[in-house]
């Protein structure tokens, strides 16, 4: 069944249409929150919440956008949510330095371009999240300041960082 | 042109939103700079690498049964409509009750709150809720120690906090770019763990 008429029965509660929904899409939320958090098991607890918010907030989805579309922003949010929290109680430093990689967070999946997912695993957390949300997903640095909370020439300043980090990985 | 409005303007090149006058400028700089030339190549590489890397790859472990559990905790529903008002009256309600709740509520000693509980989410709302409930079963297993009433007060307080969290997500799915929203959810998540925080550790106490 087409992903819109899965969307439509499980917005009618239809929770079997829900898991088929799920199965149809899982793949992309976890892609993202992975490439996101850099680390597996916060990916997965990414991933269950933006499916339960999903679940949640389906009724509001009508259709003015991509199913995915609204799918990937929702995915976003509940990333920069989580992000915003963890910062704000300090319950972890997250600050990595160039030698310091975290390979292990990236499946090695055939056909993967391992060196660069493997690099961007690496960045610090915020030049990854712009990183990842300009060019790899294709936001503009108006919305990935709106949607993080920062000033636009942060969003560039970090754009910049991770670029010229990535280099140094990537010339390694 | 000098190399950093070289730079600067590398992407709006590549993206062909560059003004023509803008364009030439940079050409012509390329033409002449070895640095900035590899600058382009590095940067037309890499955007071209990251917009084609996998859009999905599957979870290594089952996470389906995971969220299904909680699915049952929340029925599907058409969204809530969104009363601003009501919640900041809400809001203020909660902020008003939450010390003389908590300064009424249990003097028994009890089991110690579970080291963590609440005082340290990770990254996630499955944290939250995890510590909001290991939070929430301190304060049932000591509710014979309660003064009569105190755990419906507690229930009701917590009922207007749950309330108010499910229509700041509400209001936060039907504008999920909204920074003021977020943050206000996040804000009465915290507000709704500092609470039973509390109590927790007067029942404890």
């Amino acid at each position: 069944m087409p992903v819109d008429e899965l969307v439509h029965a499980a917005q009618r509660g239809d929770e079997t249409a829900f898991k088929a929904l799920y199965d149809a899409v899982v793949d992309r939320v976890y892609a993202l929150s992975l490439r996101l958090t850099a680390n597996r098991t916060e990916a997965e607890e990414c991933t269950q919440d933006v499916f339960v918010q999903v679940w949640r907030r389906l009724g509001t989805f009508r259709g003015d956008s991509a199913f995915t579309t609204w799918l990937h922003r929702l995915t976003v949010n509940v990333f920069l949510t989580g992000r915003r929290a963890a910062g704000r109680r300090q319950a972890r430093v997250v600050s990595r330095e160039l030698n310091d990689l975290e390979v292990a967070a990236v499946p090695a999946v055939p056909g993967l371009r391992l060196d660069l997912e493997q690099a961007i695993a690496a960045l610090p957390l915020g030049a990854r999240t712009v990183f990842v949300l300009h060019d790899v997903e294709g936001y503009q640095h108006q919305e990935i300041a709106t949607m993080s909370g920062i000033a636009e020439g942060t969003s560039k300043a970090q754009l910049f960082r991770a670029r010229r980090l990535l280099r140094e990985l990537l010339d390694r | 042109m000098n190399c950093p409005d070289a730079v600067e303007r590398l992407d709006a090149y590549l993206a062909r939103t560059l003004s023509a006058e803008d364009s030439a400028g940079l050409e012509q700089h390329l033409l002449a700079c070895e640095a900035c030339r590899g600058e382009f190549r590095f940067l037309r590489t890499l955007r071209s690498e990251a917009s084609g890397l996998p859009s999905g790859f599957p979870p290594e472990r089952d996470l389906w049964s995971g969220i299904a559990a909680r699915l049952r905790e929340h029925p599907a529903r058409p969204a809530p409509v969104w009363h601003r008002t009501w919640f900041l009256a809400a809001a203020a309600v909660v902020l008003v009750t939450l010390s003389s709740v908590v300064t009424a509520a249990m003097l028994a000693r009890g089991p110690a709150v579970p080291a963590g509980a609440g005082s340290e989410i990770s990254l996630t709302e499955t944290a939250y809720r995890r510590a909001a409930d290991d939070l929430w079963q301190v304060v049932q297993s000591r509710r014979d120690k309660l003064a009569p009433g105190t755990l419906e007060v507690i229930r009701h307080n917590l009922q207007i906090i749950d309330t108010a969290i499910e229509e700041t997500e509400a209001a936060l799915a039907k504008d999920p770019g909204n920074l003021v929203v977020a943050n206000l959810l996040w804000a009465t998540y915290e507000r709704k763990l500092d609470f039973l925080r509390r109590a927790a550790d007067d029942v404890a106490s």
